[in-house]
């Protein structure tokens, strides 16, 4: 936001302001009513650039701070006042939004209980009152609004499907999101429901409750490995399940026996009803448990024993080159997403350079892969898999940044 | 669990319970007992609510013989819809362990705004024009006109609420706003009306401080109320400044030409009533002779606002024969209107009393005091007669004869002040006449008559001796409760010096000081820097937080903490406030961190929580001092040293600490919670300043955090982070218990009372 400051050359009178196509789009995303001048004006009533020069009027206007002389500029000109007024799609925006906003910070549904401050009564705040002319009144513009304005742009966070520079179907794309937001609004009708679940929540005093069943365990991982060896385990066990355990159960039961039990049951419940609950709570946590034990268990048994790791069964060799590959590739890949945004000539070296370490070291471990007795393969490809992935988003970043920067010249 | 307190057996919703929430129930109780006023001082974060309703309720529940009912004022709608969810879980506790037997009724109870569910009120702007839409929809006029002609409008949910007649009742059980509505759209019927139906029947009735305070309204909703009523207002330590505000109103030139256009209006249909149906005004006129007291037998869609006077007397009296027809009574207000004109156009500042004022009234423009007294309720019977509905256009003829009778009734505890412009702004005339009250105890006196216990409770009552006295009341019960907490979770820490040695302070000689500014910027964007989540800045003034942002934007410290954190500032605008703080909670909950720019005294500092990540460190930039040129706070300080004895500067420190102490106590929700607090002005490092915040601070705050720079700040922040990281013991098993169980408390009860405290 803000970033158009005038630069003036300090010999003439005149003021300079530099906009760029990131610029247009943020003024675009945070100021609806000149993205909707800009769609209405250009180029039928004026030409790209004599737009840009009208705001850019406007903002000096403005940062002067000066309304009366704002009034005085937008009177003679119409499509100036559309930007020196206040921002009336802002305000439609403000009103639809503020009915659906969290319960506890509606300030709005206080006001309704306030009879005291009704017009005239109560008593005249020691805040000095700004005083203005109704004339006035839509020029005046706050930078407090700006700020929070831009605090909800940068929340949404930037979806944008359309080339930044061509300025009208950046301006079209927005809409086109805006539209879309629109329509989410519409169909979450639960909203209120919503509402007063949060609300019920709320109400609870946790530390006063005893603990609850079953106790949730905080995630806390120390050394990464231990995380990365469970999940691997995980997977392998499960491999092994499949390939070896297909235990089929033998049946001694006849179908019409099967189909007599069944109808039995039926009859029973007709008769009794369901018990209440369904099914008791102890049995689902038991199933809950038994069904997740595997998972625990494994972790259970790596974590306690350093020396059963997935990484010990392999060959010392493979094992200690995976973890040397492992560490560089977590180093480089650290280095090359702290260099985004690439802003200086000497990042730009530094991400090429980076880029192809990196594809070495893909190489490298699409070799090791190969390399290992057909026996581990399958465990290192798991084990190698999750690298692989990030090297791959990695260079697919790449990849898009240098399409980005070779499309803008 | 449950446990005994005398011989009330408390049921308590959950399995443990504070120290301090045990020992709040048992002075609670003793006040219950002695049918006498209490006020109770409890930090934040400990479970007042709960506390409170929990021993009430079971109160009731062992005591058949003596119904009480309870009346549970809150500041802001959340904070009732929140009380109505923590007695909806006791509430399903206690039918639990009890059966049917315990159910009781509970409701919210608001304004048309948060209540209506009909789509063509609810979409107008602002309160009053929903109040004013519901009006003209259910009107017993309009509605008497609809039966002839089939395209007036009417409410479907009213008809269908009155046609249920008897029958439109709410089954037991504890209904938020949010239920309520819910249970109409279910039923077709309109929710307001029938919350208003059922508070007379209900065993707890939440709603806003005003209901009870205001007298506008409180003669409408809460009349019906007996004596058997138990009283709370939950954070309450500004109730006096409700109360004076309550009763105190401004005339403008644009009241006085608004109430000009409402009397040609009247006139108007005067005249048109004459010509059609002249028995109306006849009836009134006959029903004025009788007396006004028949208010009560108005049907439930038209009542107003209520005479502005409380004492029951005269509203028995008959209106004086002179404004009883309805020309006289115009012409009555115009002579006023004329009058106040005249005295608007002074030229210099002008303080009178309501005696001499009323003196004035009569000699020039012979009012007498009797009239004035009953302008109000005859305003308010001739609207009806003559079925104004659009209500919301009638606001400055309200305005001024709100004036006229509240002058007309006291003599004493209001001042009228006349000044011709802002002294800040003299070259813009913009005259103003304010009637001020200064005297709170005048609007809360009917509250302590009528009803048999009234509570006060806060977070922030610190002096707790001096509430009785600006309210003029006689609490048997009076005492302030410390928090036991199992570690440390608060830090306030008094910041004097910036980063270059040299004071802070927002006082008049520094505020505009640019070295203050920056070092003020250069703390935030310190603190920023090492702080999660959420950081809220309260400021002395909107003008001197409009001034010192600017500054920060101008000297480019604000790009730098926005680089950190995303920036929301609170504006008088409502709306856009509420959307900054909507987007400022998403910023916390997703981890991109923001700072919230805020107010003392505004808004935001009264009633909105910052707790867990929503607020981690809260920065209290200056002393909140009131305007001390204000000719109404002059006014009132006098006031008070001549009736209370209380001094100027006392008053004074007591108001701007306690704002301040509000502030910061913004962050604290609950004993998991932790957070910092800053208050950044060298004034706070003596003692006469400091020693007036709540003990609950005083006590987390170590001499060695009295005198800080930001950089030692600074460092006290990141070790306060790093320690409040780390798990902890809930129970507090080491040294003193914090979390009692029901053994601990049969233990420490029958251990002859040896109690923690």
């Amino acid at each position: 936001m803000w970033t158009v400051k005038p630069l003036s050359d300090g010999q003439s009178n005149k003021v300079t302001f530099n906009l760029t196509p990131e610029i247009i789009h943020q003024i675009f995303s945070e100021k609806p009513a000149v993205r909707q001048a800009y769609l209405n004006f250009v180029p039928h009533r004026l030409s790209e650039k004599d737009f840009w020069t009208k705001y850019s009027k406007a903002e000096y206007l403005n940062s002067s701070r000066n309304v009366s002389v704002a009034a005085a500029e937008a009177a003679l000109d119409e499509e100036l006042a559309v930007f020196l007024k206040r921002d009336d799609m802002l305000a439609d925006e403000a009103r639809r939004k503020v009915r659906r906003v969290d319960p506890t910070v509606d300030m709005q549904a206080d006001e309704g209980d306030d009879y005291i401050h009704l017009q005239d009564h109560g008593l005249v705040h020691d805040e000095p009152k700004d005083y203005m002319e109704s004339q006035y009144e839509p020029f005046r513009k706050s930078f407090s609004q700006d700020l929070n304005q831009h605090g909800a742009v940068v929340l949404q966070g930037r979806v944008l499907d359309a080339e930044l520079r061509d300025t009208r179907s950046v301006a079209e794309a927005i809409i086109r999101i805006k539209q879309a937001e629109l329509s989410d609004e519409v169909s979450t009708r639960n909203l209120e429901r919503d509402i007063s679940d949060r609300i019920s929540r709320m109400a609870e005093m946790e530390d006063l409750q005893g603990p609850r069943d079953p106790a949730v365990a905080p995630l806390s991982i120390k050394d990464p490995r231990d995380y990365f060896d469970s999940q691997q385990a995980n997977a392998l066990k499960a491999l092994a399940d499949g390939s070896g355990g297909e235990r089929t159960l033998k049946s001694s039961v006849s179908s019409h026996e099967a189909y007599g039990s069944l109808k039995n049951l039926v009859s029973h419940n007709r008769v009794m009803g369901l018990t209440e609950p369904v099914m008791s709570h102890e049995v689902a946590l038991k199933v809950l448990s038994a069904l997740t034990q595997n998972i625990s268990s494994t972790k259970f048994h790596l974590g306690s024993n350093p020396h059963e790791s997935v990484l010990d069964r392999l060959p010392k060799s493979t094992k200690d080159e995976l973890l040397i590959q492992w560490t560089s590739v977590q180093e480089l890949l650290k280095h090359f997403w702290s260099s985004y945004p690439i802003t200086t000539k000497y990042l730009y070296t530094k991400v090429t350079r980076m880029k192809d370490a990196m594809s070495q070291i893909y190489l490298k471990l699409q070799e090791i892969k190969e390399s290992v007795p057909s026996d581990f393969r399958h465990q290192v490809s798991l084990l190698v898999h999750p690298m692989l992935q990030a090297l791959d988003a990695a260079f697919a970043h790449y990849d898009a940044d240098v399409q980005r920067r070779s499309t803008k010249g | 669990m449950k446990f005994q307190i005398e011989d009330v057996t408390v049921y308590f919703p959950y399995d443990n319970i504070y120290p301090e929430q045990y020992s709040y129930m048992v002075e609670l109780k003793r006040a219950l007992d002695a049918k006498g006023h209490c006020l109770l001082e409890m930090p934040t974060g400990t479970g007042k609510t709960i506390a409170l309703l929990s021993l009430i309720t079971s109160y009731v529940l062992s005591k058949p013989s003596n119904p009480v009912k309870l009346l549970y004022c809150t500041r802001t709608v959340h904070e009732m819809e929140k009380t109505l969810a923590e007695l909806k879980l006791l509430h399903n506790y206690q039918v639990k362990h009890l059966g049917p037997s315990a159910r009781i009724l509970a409701l919210g109870l608001s304004s048309r705004k948060n209540l209506c569910v009909n789509p063509s009120v609810l979409s107008a702007e602002n309160r009053d024009s929903v109040d004013a839409g519901c009006r003209k929809l259910t009107a017993s006029w309009v509605r008497t006109m609809a039966i002839e002609n089939p395209n007036i409008p009417t409410c479907e949910f009213f008809e269908n609420y009155e046609k249920a007649a008897s029958d439109a009742v709410l089954p037991p059980g504890v209904y938020t706003l949010q239920d309520l509505r819910a249970f109409g759209k279910a039923k077709g019927w309109c929710p307001y009306f029938l919350a208003r139906h059922m508070v007379q029947f209900a065993n707890v009735v939440v709603y806003s401080y005003q209901y009870l305070l205001d007298p506008k309204v409180a003669g409408i909703i809460s009349k019906e109320m007996q004596r058997e009523c138990v009283v709370v207002f939950d954070e309450a330590h500004n109730i006096d400044n409700v109360c004076i505000e309550a009763l105190s109103v401004s005339v403008r030139m644009q009241t006085l030409e608004g109430a000009t256009r409402n009397l040609n209006r009247m006139s108007q249909e005067i005249e048109r009533l004459k010509a059609t149906d002249a028995g109306r005004l006849r009836a009134e006129y006959n029903r004025l002779v009788e007396g006004l007291a028949q208010r009560g037998n108005l049907p439930i869609s038209d009542t107003w606002f209520s005479n502005p006077t409380l004492p029951e007397d005269i509203l028995k009296e008959a209106v004086p024969g002179n404004i009883r027809r309805a020309e006289h009574f115009l012409s009555v207000l115009r002579r006023l209107v004329q009058y106040l004109r005249g005295r608007l156009q002074t030229e210099n500042v002008e303080k009178e009393g309501p005696v001499s004022f009323v003196a004035s009234v009569n000699a020039q423009v012979g009012i007498d005091q009797k009239m004035l007294r009953f302008c109000y309720d005859r305003l308010h019977s001739l609207m009806l007669t003559l079925e104004i509905t659009d209500t919301e256009d009638f606001l400055h003829i309200q305005a001024v004869c709100d004036m006229a009778t509240l002058v007309g009734t006291y003599t004493r505890g209001f001042s009228i002040i006349i000044e011709p412009f802002d002294e800040r702004m003299p070259h813009i005339p913009d005259p103003v006449l304010q009637l001020c009250c200064h005297d709170a105890s005048l609007v809360i006196k009917p509250v302590f008559e009528r009803f048999q216990s009234v509570v006060i409770t806060s977070g922030t009552l610190s002096p707790i001796d001096l509430y009785p006295r600006l309210l003029n009341f006689n609490p048997v019960v009076s005492r302030s409760f410390t928090m036991s907490l199992t570690r440390d979770c608060i830090c306030p820490m008094v910041l004097t010096r910036g980063s270059d040695q040299l004071p802070v302070s927002t006082k008049y000689e520094l505020r505009n000081d640019p070295g203050v500014e920056k070092n003020y910027g250069k703390l935030l964007l310190e603190m920023v820097s090492v702080v999660p989540d959420g950081v809220v800045c309260f400021f002395v003034s909107y003008s001197y937080m409009d001034a010192i942002v600017n500054s920060w934007h101008e000297s480019g410290i604000l790009k730098e903490i926005m680089q950190h954190k995303l920036v929301f500032i609170e504006t008088k605008d409502v709306v856009e406030t509420t959307l900054a703080l909507d987007n400022y909670r998403r910023a916390c909950d997703c981890g991109r961190g923001a700072v919230f720019f805020s107010v003392a005294r505004g808004k935001v500092a009264e009633g909105i929580d910052f707790d867990r990540h929503y607020g981690r460190l809260v920065i209290m930039f200056g002393i909140p001092f009131q305007y001390t040129l204000s000719r109404i706070l002059l006014a009132r300080l006098e006031y008070l040293r001549e009736t209370f004895q209380i001094k100027e500067g006392d008053f004074l420190t007591f108001d701007a600490l306690r704002q301040a102490a509000q502030c910061v106590g913004r962050v604290i929700r609950s004993k998991a919670d932790y957070g910092m607090m800053i208050f950044a002005d060298k004034r706070y490092s003596r003692h006469d300043k400091r020693s007036k915040l709540p003990g609950w601070i005083l006590s987390h705050l170590r001499d060695a955090h009295l005198n800080l720079s930001t950089d030692m700040a600074l460092h006290i922040a990141k070790e306060f982070l790093r320690r409040m990281a780390q798990p902890y013991d809930k129970t507090g098993a080491v040294g003193k218990k914090t979390l009692l169980s029901q053994e601990d408390l049969e233990k420490m009860v029958n251990g002859a009372g040896d109690m923690m405290f």
